[in-house]
């Protein structure tokens, strides 16, 4: 592992422009690793392929049922029972 | 400007802040400003063409930063630490051996089709766009006079004996 640690220049000029990028591209990588983090997200870059996991909900299961109707294959419904 | 991961910022961050800075120090924040931007619109051209995959970072822009530092401290020297089983410590090394062994690297990844997860295609473009941006400005003579390292540019052209 190769860790530059300064160019040796009599740079006499502020770098301001250098550290708004530093700046700017620590901001948005950690807001997104934390937000990523947070949604319990994960980002893998196997080969450069961008796979998100959404966590362990609905994967290896069936799908969901469209919202509003009821599976055929699940009980009595609450409010179609009665006392 | 984001990055998939901590180790994957810090890597770019570090490059940033040691050839970002000397760069900047060159040209003046305005300049640079538009340097790191076309590095990385070639960066994403380049790997576009060459990968097509999704792809996120900075390293192509700050290879564009770096080679610029190829055009501007050709004599200069670089002090850097290398950590590995086979060599660690502190070195200093001038600037154009450094960075040509770097671009050497990415060029040899590529070439093997290197599945290390870098983005070496997006690495070749900001290089060749840093690089052939620098060249113009020193062409142009759109740098610092406050330093009298001499350029490639004047290295090549014979001018560089100062």
């Amino acid at each position: 592992m190769l860790i530059p640690i300064r160019v040796e220049v009599p740079g006499r000029r502020t770098p301001w422009a250098n550290y708004a990028i530093v700046v700017a591209t620590l901001w948005f990588s950690l807001s997104a690793i934390l937000a990523e983090n947070r949604r319990g997200e994960i980002l893998r870059f196997a080969g450069f392929e961008a796979v998100r996991s959404y966590g362990t909900e609905g994967l290896g299961s069936s799908p969901s049922w469209p919202p509003g109707r009821r599976s055929p294959t699940a009980g009595p419904s609450r409010s179609t029972s009665r006392p | 400007m984001v990055h998939a991961g901590l180790i994957h910022l810090v890597g770019n961050v570090l490059f940033l802040c040691v050839f970002g800075k000397a760069a900047n120090a060159r040209l003046g924040s305005g300049m640079y400003l538009v340097l790191y931007t076309v590095a990385a619109i070639m960066a994403g051209l380049v790997h576009e063409a060459g990968s097509g995959e999704p792809v996120v970072g900075a390293s192509g822009a700050i290879n564009g930063v770096v080679a610029a530092c190829l055009v501007f401290y050709p004599r200069d020297d670089i002090r850097f630490t290398v950590a590995g089983a086979w060599m660690a410590g502190t070195f200093s090394q001038r600037a154009t051996h450094l960075i040509l062994w770097w671009l050497a690297w990415d060029m040899i990844a590529l070439f093997r089709e290197s599945a290390d997860g870098v983005a070496h295609w997006s690495h070749l473009g900001g290089f060749v766009g840093g690089f052939l941006f620098a060249m113009l400005l020193a062409a142009a003579g759109w740098m610092s006079t406050e330093d009298d390292s001499p350029t490639l540019l004047e290295l090549l052209t014979g001018g560089g004996e100062r």
